[in-house]
């Protein structure tokens, strides 16, 4: 099965709709709960991420028997240091993305904390792809 | 009495002579079945208090900090055991519990997208924050319960810490 769902950066009304959208089927499709928690805190950290840092973004989910694979790819300034990026703290959130209770720097490091596998490539001024895979039938972290 | 000490010495039965000075009586001297019934229904009472302490329904949650219920008020009856307090939402994403409550100050669509991510099913929103109609119907969809309280983050956690309810680490 394959989705797809436009984001639109600054609303952070309709933030996370996709996660929800997300959420709901995966649960219809009786997947472990501990493995749902996982796909939608990076799916939801990553939607975030695009709507506090991109101009517009897509994301294509993947859904086969055994894995989940997301992809999010946006429009925006990317980032200059993927590796400083990953670290725990490290963030460029504008004031108003942190009055919304983001931009702490723990989004990328806990995408990478519940993922399988996680990629993350960015073109500074052009924008940053994020490839996120978790195996359906594991819960370990 | 049940059995002397004498004989359950002379009987080599440690195990009942320890059990038997446990049910002495020491008002009449004697270990009758009465004592044990009176030990038994303390034991009973100790243990149902044990159970039952460390958990909260979010209507005795709600009356202990003058709070009010904005939303999901048929589901009042529902406890919660731990408790996080957070205004910083990848924080509240970490965390992994159920029956979990969220207090924060942050009052937004945000906070509830968070809530229903982490599988929160109440938060508490100190410092008299106002909740949006579109926050309750987001809410509403969801099942969740929104409270509000006049209390600070700080006042209201150590309320709920006094009345048992435990935090994560």
């Amino acid at each position: 099965m394959t989705f797809e769902y436009k984001v639109q950066g600054g609303d952070f009304t309709h933030a996370g709709y996709a996660s929800s959208q997300v959420k709901k089927m995966l649960k219809q499709l009786g997947v472990d709960s501990v493995v749902i928690k996982r796909v939608v805190v990076c799916l939801y950290e990553a939607e975030v991420n695009i709507v506090a840092h991109a101009w517009d973004g897509i994301i294509s989910i993947v859904l086969d028997t055994d894995t989940i694979f997301m992809k999010l790819t946006d429009n925006g300034p990317g980032i200059a240091s993927i590796e400083q990026a990953m670290q725990k703290g490290y963030s460029t959130a504008s004031p108003e993305v942190r009055e919304m209770g983001f931009g702490a720097g723990m989004g990328l490091p806990n995408i990478s904390a519940n993922a399988d596998r996680f990629i993350i490539t960015s073109e500074p001024g052009k924008g940053t792809t994020l490839e996120i895979t978790i195996n359906l039938n594991s819960t370990a972290v | 009495m049940l059995i002397s000490d004498k004989q359950l010495i002379n009987n080599n039965i440690p195990f009942l002579y320890i059990l038997n000075n446990i049910f002495y009586c020491y008002f009449c001297n004697t270990v009758n079945y009465f004592t044990i019934i009176l030990y038994l229904c303390a034991a009973i009472i100790i243990i149902v208090y044990l159970g039952n302490s460390g958990k909260m329904k979010l209507e005795e949650i709600c009356s202990a900090l003058n709070g009010t219920v904005v939303c999901g008020g048929d589901k009042t009856h529902r406890e919660v055991t731990h408790a996080f307090a957070s205004d910083l939402m990848s924080d509240v994403l970490t965390v992994n519990c159920n029956k979990l409550l969220l207090i924060t100050g942050l009052a937004n669509m945000q906070t509830i997208r968070t809530a229903e991510m982490s599988d929160i099913e109440c938060i508490l929103f100190v410092r008299n924050k106002s909740v949006t109609t579109e926050m309750t119907n987001l809410a509403d969809e969801l099942g969740m319960t929104l409270i509000t309280c006049p209390l600070t983050m700080f006042r209201a956690s150590g309320e709920l810490y006094k009345a048992g309810i435990k935090p994560l680490f």
